[in-house]
C-alpha cells in the first residue's frame, strides 16, 4: 500500500473505527436474536386480508378470533375492513378467551350459516381449542384456520427495539456532549449524575409549587424547566470558577459538587418523589410528533449537530482543543484560557440539567434518586467514542457512537437474557477494551 | 548516561544524534574526551550535529545532508566553515548574517522600571520602528522574563509600559496581542505550539477572528492564508492537516513565525528564534527579521549566541541578574569580549 493510501486508510479508521465496532455489534446482535416474527396489529390484519382474498372467492364466510388486547383490536379491525371491502362476509368478530370462541362457533353452527374460514393471529392460532377443529364441528365442511404468515427477522432490528435503544441512551448522550468538551480541555466533570437529580427535582417542584401542579400549562412547564437548567448551568459555572481561579483539580471540584448537588436535591425534595405534574409533561421524553421519532431523540440529534459545528467550525471550538492540547501555548497565543474553561463547565452543567429534564419527562416525575452512576456511563461513552483523557483530541460524533455502543451492548444482552450482574462485568471490560484499542492504535501509528 | 547504556551492549558503531543539545559547555568537553577515548578503542562513531564548531573539533570526516540526499563527504581538514555552510544551504554565502540598512523611525515602545523580583529589576528601555534591539546575557539573566512581562504572560510588580507614548496596562497575552505585540517563545514545544493539533490549526490559532464570518470559520480562507505563508516562509509540511508534531524543528519554528506574521503585529519579540534549527533555516529567519525591520516593524531579538546578536542587532542591551548592565550602540566596534564582560559584571 502506498504511503498516501495508508494515510487515507488510517484517517478513515480514525474517524470511523468505532462506527465499525458499532455496526459489528448490531450485526452480531441481529444474528443471535434472529427469530420468527408474527405480524399482528394493523399490518398483520391487512396482510392476512390480502392473503385470504387472493386465495378465496368473494362470498366466503369468515370468523375472526383474537384476544382482548389493543394490538389484537387493531388486527381485527384492519382484517375485517380488508375482507369486507372485497366482498367477503365476516360472520362475527370474537375477542376474548377460547370459551368465547367456542360459544361463537356453536352459535354459528346452530344458526345454520356456513363457515369456510377462521382467521386468527399467532397467539390465538396456538389455542389447544383449535386442535382437530374439523372433528369438533363437522357441520362446517372444509373449515380452515389461517393466521398471518410469519417471517424471520432479528428481534434486535425491530423498529420498537431500535426506538427503545434511542430512548434509553438519550439522557446519557445529551450529557455526554458537555462531557466531551470538558474532557477535550483535559478536565472531568463528575457532578453530572447528581445534576440530573437536581434538575429533575427542581423542575417538577417548581411545576408543583408555582405553575399549578397537574393543571400546569405548557408555558409554565417550559419556564420551570428552563429555570432548572439554568440552575444546573450556574452550578457548572461555579465548578469552572473554582477550577480556573483557585487552581483546584477538576476531579476534586466536581466530586465536591457531585455531593453538593445530590444533597440539595434530597433537601429540596424532602427525600420524596414528586409526581404532581400534568399528563403532558412527558411529551418531551415519550411523545413522538415527527415521523415516529421520539421528540427527545430529535432534540438530541439537533444538539449533536450544533456541537459538531461548534467544535469544527468556530473559534471557540478551536480554543477548546488548544486549551486541552497545550494550555500554556494556548494562553501565549492570546486565547482567553480561563473563560474557555469556565464556559465548558457551564455548558456541561446546562446539558446535565437538560438531561435531567428529559429523564423527569420520561418518568413523569422527579426524584433525588435519579442519575446515580450516570456520570460514569457518560464518561464511558465519551472515552469509548475516542476522546483522549489527556485532552486536545476527540469528536462529538465519536461520543454519540460511544453512547450507542454502550446502549446496544446493554440492549443486546437484555434481549439475549444475560443477567444484569453479568452485564456490568461485560460493560466494564468493553470500556477497558475500547481504551486499550485506542492506545494500541495510536502507538502503532506514531512509531510506524 | 545514555552513552554508558549504549556501551554496555559492547557496540562497535555508536550513533549520536545532537548529543550536545542539552549539555553545558563543561559537559560537552567531557563528552568530547569520552569520544576520543572510544575512538582510540576502535569504535566507529557517527556524530550528528548542526553546530559547526563541534564538527571542527571532533570529527575526522564530515558528511553533509540536505533535503534527504547526501551532498558531500570530505575530510574535515579539507573544508572550512564557510564551505560547509554553503554545502548545507545550497547557495553561496557572502556572510552568515545578511546585510541590512538601518532606518530608525518613531518610538513605538518604552518601558520604565519594570520589576518582577527576583528575576527582573528596574528594567527600562525603548524601542523604535524599524529597529532590531538585541538583548543578551547569560542564561537566567532575566531576558525571557522581561519579554514575558511586556507580553502580559506574567504580572508586573511595578513599572510602566508605554505604546506610542501612551501608558497601557497589559494583563494577559490576549491584551498584548490586541495592542499589537507578539512573542515567539524560546521553547516552542511547550509554549509555542499545540503539538497534537494540525499545522493549519496552529497557524490559525491567533488569527481566527480574521477567518470567521457570522461566527463560522471559513476553512478554505484559512487554508488559502496558510498556503500563502507556507510558500513565502518555505514551510515543508506535506499534509498541513496532520499534527504539527510530525514536522522538523525548523519547520515547526516557521509555523510559529507564520502564525504571528499573519497577525501582523507592530512589535515582534523573538526569544532564541534559531535555537535547535539547522543553518539553512537560520539564515531564512535572519532574512525574515531584516525584512520585517525594513517594513517598519519594531523587533526585540533575545539570543545567547553572541555572533547572532552582533550580526543582527542595531543596538544591544546586556542583562545580568535581572538588571540591564550595559548598552552597546556602536555596532561597528562591538566585540564578543565586550559583551561578555558586561554580561558577567
Amino acid at each position: 500500500m502506498s504511503n498516501k493510501q495508508s494515510h487515507r486508510f488510517t484517517a478513515v479508521f480514525n474517524d470511523y473505527g468505532m462506527l465499525g465496532v458499532l455496526l459489528l455489534l448490531c450485526v452480531y446482535f441481529s444474528w443471535v436474536t434472529l427469530d420468527d416474527q408474527h405480524p399482528n396489529g394493523e399490518s398483520g390484519g391487512s396482510q392476512l386480508a390480502e392473503t385470504i382474498t387472493d386465495q378465496f372467492d368473494s362470498g366466503t364466510t369468515v370468523l375472526i378470533i383474537a384476544r382482548k388486547t389493543k394490538e389484537d383490536t387493531e388486527f381485527t379491525k384492519a382484517l375485517q375492513f380488508g375482507l369486507e371491502a372485497r366482498g367477503l362476509t365476516v360472520v362475527e368478530v370474537v375477542q376474548g378467551q377460547p370459551r368465547d370462541a367456542r360459544r361463537a362457533l356453536t352459535k354459528v353452527a346452530e344458526s345454520g350459516t356456513s363457515l369456510d374460514l377462521i382467521a386468527c393471529n399467532q397467539a390465538t392460532l396456538q389455542w389447544s381449542f383449535f386442535e382437530n377443529i374439523q372433528e369438533k364441528f363437522p357441520q362446517f365442511q372444509g373449515l380452515k384456520l389461517l393466521a398471518p404468515k410469519s417471517y424471520r427477522w432479528p428481534n434486535f432490528m425491530k423498529l420498537d427495539n431500535l426506538l427503545n435503544i434511542a430512548n434509553q441512551i438519550v439522557v446519557i448522550a445529551v450529557i455526554a456532549i458537555g462531557m466531551t468538551l470538558v474532557i477535550i480541555t483535559a478536565g472531568i466533570d463528575l457532578s453530572v449524575g447528581s445534576l440530573i437529580a437536581f434538575s429533575a427535582v427542581v423542575s417538577t417542584l417548581l411545576i408543583r409549587e408555582t405553575a399549578g401542579a397537574e393543571e400546569a400549562g405548557a408555558m409554565g412547564m417550559i419556564l420551570c424547566c428552563i429555570a432548572a437548567i439554568l440552575a444546573c448551568g450556574i452550578i457548572g459555572g461555579f465548578s469552572g470558577a473554582m477550577i480556573t481561579w483557585f487552581s483546584i483539580p477538576p476531579f476534586i471540584v466536581t466530586l465536591g459538587m457531585m455531593l453538593v448537588a445530590s444533597g440539595f436535591a434530597y433537601i429540596i425534595a424532602d427525600g420524596q418523589s414528586i409526581y404532581q405534574v400534568p399528563e403532558s409533561f412527558n411529551r418531551l421524553g415519550i411523545g413522538a410528533d415527527f415521523a415516529g421519532i421520539p421528540n427527545a431523540v430529535l432534540v438530541m440529534i439537533f444538539l449533536y449537530l450544533a456541537a459538531h459545528i461548534l467544535m469544527s467550525r468556530t473559534a471557540l471550538g478551536r480554543y477548546i482543543y488548544a486549551v486541552g492540547g497545550n494550555k500554556e501555548a494556548a494562553r501565549l497565543s492570546g486565547i482567553p484560557v480561563k473563560a474557555v474553561i469556565l464556559l465548558v463547565y457551564t455548558i456541561s452543567g446546562l446539558l446535565a440539567g437538560f438531561g435531567g429534564i428529559i429523564m423527569a419527562s420520561q418518568l413523569k416525575s422527579g426524584a433525588p434518586t435519579y442519575g446515580v452512576m450516570y456520570e460514569l456511563y457518560v464518561i464511558a461513552a465519551v472515552v469509548v467514542g475516542g476522546t483522549s483523557l489527556h485532552g486536545g483530541e476527540g469528536r462529538v460524533f465519536g461520543t454519540l457512537i460511544g453512547a450507542f455502543i454502550i446502549a446496544v451492548i446493554q440492549n443486546g444482552m437484555n434481549l439475549t437474557n444475560v443477567e444484569s450482574y453479568t452485564q456490568k462485568v461485560v460493560l466494564g471490560f468493553v470500556i477497558l477494551g475500547a481504551v486499550l484499542l485506542d492506545n494500541l492504535k495510536k502507538k502503532k501509528w506514531s512509531t510506524g | 548516561m545514555e552513552i554508558a547504556k549504549a556501551l554496555s551492549h559492547s557496540a562497535e558503531i555508536l550513533i549520536m544524534d545532537e548529543p550536545s543539545a542539552t549539555l553545558t559547555l563543561q559537559e560537552v568537553e567531557r563528552l568530547f574526551e569520552i569520544i576520543l577515548e572510544l575512538k582510540k578503542q576502535g569504535l566507529g562513531i557517527i556524530y550528528i550535529s548542526h553546530r559547526l564548531e563541534e564538527i571542527d573539533q571532533i570529527a575526522d570526516r564530515v558528511l553533509v545532508l540536505r533535503d534527504g540526499t547526501c551532498i558531500s563527504t570530505n575530510a574535515v581538514d579539507d573544508v572550512d566553515r564557510n564551505q560547509l555552510i554553503e554545502l548545507m544551504v545550497g547557495r553561496k554565502l557572502e556572510n552568515e548574517f545578511p546585510a541590512r540598512t538601518k532606518q530608525l523611525g518613531e518610538e513605538v515602545l518604552s518601558v520604565s522600571d519594570l520589576n518582577r523580583k527576583p528575576k527582573v529589576r528596574d528594567v527600562s528601555f525603548s524601542l523604535h520602528r524599524g529597529e532590531v534591539l538585541g538583548i543578551t546575557g547569560l542564561v537566567g539573566a532575566g531576558r525571557t522574563e522581561t519579554a514575558r512581562l511586556i507580553f502580559g504572560a506574567d504580572p508586573l510588580d511595578s513599572g510602566t509600559i508605554r505604546l506610542y507614548g501612551n501608558e497601557v496596562r497589559i494583563r494577559s497575552p490576549r491584551e498584548a496581542v490586541r495592542h499589537g505585540i507578539c512573542l515567539l517563545t524560546e521553547d516552542r514545544k511547550s509554549q509555542g505550539l499545540v503539538l497534537n493539533r494540525s499545522v493549519v490549526e496552529n497557524f490559525a490559532l491567533p488569527n481566527l477572528e480574521g477567518f470567521s464570518r457570522f461566527g463560522l470559520l471559513s476553512l478554505s480562507r484559512e487554508m488559502i492564508r496558510y498556503k500563502d505563508f507556507a510558500a513565502s516562509l518555505n514551510i515543508r509540511a506535506a499534509r498541513p492537516g496532520l499534527p504539527i508534531s510530525n514536522l522538523s524543528g525548523g519547520n515547526q519554528q516557521k509555523v510559529v513565525l507564520a502564525k504571528w506574521l499573519a497577525r501582523d503585529t507592530e512589535i515582534i519579540i523573538f526569544d532564541e528564534p534559531t535555537r535547535g534549527i539547522d543553518i539553512g533555516a537560520k539564515f531564512e529567519i535572519y532574512l525574515l527579521i531584516n525584512e520585517l525591520a525594513a517594513r517598519g516593524k519594531a523587533i526585540i531579538l533575545i539570543s545567547s549566541e553572541l555572533p547572532e546578536i552582533l550580526g543582527m542587532s542595531d543596538r544591544i542591551l546586556i542583562m545580568h541578574k535581572g538588571r540591564i548592565t550595559g548598552e552597546i550602540t556602536d555596532m561597528e566596534t562591538a566585540t564578543q569580549t565586550e559583551i561578555m564582560q558586561l554580561a558577567i559584571a
